[in-house]
């Protein structure tokens, strides 16, 4: 206790600009671990490296320009930057150009910070428990595949990313990296509003991913838990709200999943023998396809989640059944049953196969038709004959009754903000 | 426009304005868009305007059935039983020529086609301004519903004049209606499956084909980057955009309302 007081009796404020510093980089060399550098308002040159356990502190109108090229701040000690505007980083992908990169150290807090233009935003390398809140981070107007991550961890466990705003990068991802946790950040105009590749044990709650090309993509990972999140408008050729490629142990529960080509994307997920993927009390209404798997995606159980008004509610890709999977207690926006006994639950199980979507999966070519008369006419002969029915696609025993919009909307309300 | 179009196109308006399908259309388009209002409500709250895109399907469905046959109907009619029960003789030996006759005949048509689908669509309209649908999609949506109902009469009127009883013209308009709107689809369909038909058939079908292009438009009013249509949606719009979608089927339907127009004008009103 007497080290800690005596500790910060000493430590000192170094300021840059009038009076002080000229150079922000001169002010840190001066610091000893513990000092807080602040940094007046006016523009500063980077590259700047921080090597040791400092507070780097902006002002209102501190900005530190890297001028176009190479990485405008390299942290590689375990400290503090907040209230930083950092911009214009290089636009190398050999080099990785960053806003901030962190390298090789632990417990690093990075927060109320502000990145323009910038190839990565916050690239954390082998630096585990690391903070990064409140940052806004825009990238560079670059097409597609040469933008860099809005925040990128690597192999950096027990990382909380929390309230940040990223557009118009690539990624927010999280490779190699385990027990972090991403919440309340919002997502727009990106690649992938979140992506996990070989990371497991991981956990994202009430964040917003809008207008990107997915919502979320989790990749041969595992045990990830997911909650009170929206993914909307993910649109376009590869559109997905959620997607899942090799993905073990999900549990998705209470997300908001609305408006994308398609809502949830099952590929080989879970690919683990004897492992169950769980979705429940999610609201997944008005994409294009509510979930599409692939043929031989099985052990997925989707119960109490509420599918409104999707074009199509699931499809198995190349066409085929969805029942490996357990569907339970879900309410379809498409079914036509009963309540007599009033438990809640349908008297008839909600069965799903129409002609129209068996030959869309077989032939994508051919959603071309969507919303003609011939698609009617197509599926109204297979209710006719019911030879040329497909085999369901779906088959839920008791499908719920209420689709509780109205409780729904103030869910939907609370996430959109 | 002449005296004589005018004047005919006001007794024609005023024979619609009598006829029963005039109303039983206007009711059943009024009563479609009570049905919307309805159904739309609850899940626009949800989501803004989007939660009713598949609402907004239906009404495409609802259009793509009705508004050509309540066109079709009362124009191929509007010519050939004239001819059947001799008015059009006594109107052809007033000092007017065949031409005249028909233009006037196609005005007063169309105005009394798209007066009972712009009182059906107002409902519509009224439902999907209240729940926050942009005022552009909802004008983007009733120009394509008027230009449909306009090819039909275009065709109907046309058929109409190279019929010799209404039941011949009526039933070659419904004939071309359902290849146009379905059996040309499906067979369409049926050789993409069997034949593998390259992709641009289906676009250059959508393009040619009125009912298509009216659905296509619409879609893509609806659904900017098109991927409601899948692959070859996307593609198109990647390449086109939305908007140059969008006008080559407001154009394809323009198109076809002048050659129905044209060539019954061409071919003039004999008996």
């Amino acid at each position: 206790m007497s080290a800690l007081c005596s500790a910060l009796l000493q430590a000192a404020q170094l300021v840059v600009g009038p009076g002080g510093f000229p150079a922000v980089q001169q002010a840190i060399d001066a610091a000893r671990p513990g000092d807080t550098v602040v940094v007046s308002a006016g523009t500063y040159g980077g590259p700047l490296h921080v090597s040791k356990p400092v507070v780097l502190l902006g002002q209102p109108g501190a900005v530190i320009s890297g001028g176009g090229r190479g990485t405008v701040l390299l942290v590689s000690a375990p400290a503090t930057v907040r209230g930083l505007t950092i911009v214009s980083s290089g636009e190398d992908q050999s080099r990785e150009d960053a806003g901030i990169m962190v390298v090789g150290a632990e417990g690093v807090v990075l927060e109320d910070n502000r990145l323009e233009d910038v190839l990565f935003g916050i690239y954390l390398k082998q630096a585990p428990g690391a903070v990064i809140r409140r940052n806004s981070i825009r990238g560079k107007p670059l097409p597609l595949a040469r933008r860099g991550d809005g925040i990128r961890l690597w192999y950096s466990d027990r990382g909380l990313v929390e309230e940040n705003e990223v557009a118009d990068s690539r990624d927010l991802v999280i490779w190699f990296s385990s027990h972090t946790l991403v919440r309340g950040n919002t997502v727009t105009a990106s690649r992938y509003g979140l992506h996990y590749m070989y990371s497991n044990h991981n956990r994202f709650e009430g964040n917003r991913f809008v207008g990107n090309e997915v919502g979320a993509f989790i990749m041969y990972s595992g045990d990830i838990i997911f909650e009170r999140n929206l993914f909307a408008e993910s649109r376009g050729a590869l559109g997905r709200g959620i997607g899942f490629k090799d993905a073990d142990s999900i549990v998705a529960v209470n997300n908001v999943i609305v408006n994308n080509a398609v809502g949830i994307s099952l590929d080989n997920s879970p690919h683990l023998q004897g492992v169950f993927n769980r979705f429940s009390g999610n609201f997944i209404a008005y994409n294009d396809v509510g979930i599409s798997l692939l043929p031989s995606v099985s052990r997925n159980w989707f119960y109490d989640n509420r599918l409104v008004d999707n074009m199509v509610p699931v499809e198995v890709s190349g066409g085929g059944s969805a029942l490996a999977n357990v569907w339970q207690g879900n309410y379809w926006s498409e079914y036509a049953g009963f309540d007599r006994d009033g438990d809640g639950r349908g008297d008839t199980p909600f069965v799903w196969n129409r002609l129209s979507d068996d030959l869309i999966a077989k032939h994508p070519a051919l959603r071309w038709f969507t919303g003609s008369l011939a698609f009617g006419v197509l599926d109204l002969i297979a209710r006719a004959f019911p030879l040329l029915m497909p085999q369901p696609v779906v088959v839920d025993s008791a499908p719920r009754i209420e689709s509780k919009l109205w409780e729904l909307a103030a869910g939907v309300r609370s996430v959109s903000r | 426009m002449s005296g004589a179009v005018g004047l005919l196109a006001g007794r024609e308006l005023a024979s619609a304005l009598r006829a029963r399908w005039f109303w039983a259309y206007s009711v059943i388009f009024v009563l479609a868009g009570v049905g919307f209002v309805v159904l739309a409500p609850g899940d626009a709250a949800v989501y803004g305007y989007r939660s009713f895109v598949k609402a907004l399907v239906g009404v495409v469905h609802l259009a793509l059935l009705f508004v050509p046959l309540m066109a079709l109907f009362p124009a191929a009619a509007a010519v050939a039983e004239e001819r059947e029960n001799g008015v059009l003789e006594y109107l052809l030996a007033q000092p007017v020529d065949g031409g005249e006759v028909y233009a006037g005949k196609w005005l007063g048509l169309a105005v009394s086609v798209l007066s009972s689908v712009t009182l059906g669509f107002l409902v519509v309209a009224g439902a999907a301004l209240w729940r926050g649908v942009p005022w552009l999609l909802v004008l983007t949506l009733y120009l394509f519903v008027a230009l449909l109902a306009l090819v039909f009469v275009s065709l109907g009127l046309w058929l109409s004049s190279v019929s010799a009883t209404r039941a011949r013209a009526t039933t070659l308009g419904i004939s071309i209606w359902l290849v146009f709107a379905a059996l040309g689809t499906l067979g369409l369909m049926l050789a993409f499956v069997r034949l593998g038909v390259p992709e641009w058939l289906l676009v250059g079908w959508a393009l040619v084909n009125p009912v298509e292009a009216f659905r296509l438009g619409v879609v893509v009013a609806v659904d900017g980057d098109a991927s409601l249509l899948g692959p070859v949606g996307v593609a198109l719009v990647e390449r086109l955009g939305a908007l140059g979608i969008g006008f080559l089927a407001a154009a394809s339907l323009a198109g076809w309302v002048a050659a129905g127009w044209w060539a019954g004008r061409w071919r003039g009103l004999k008996m």
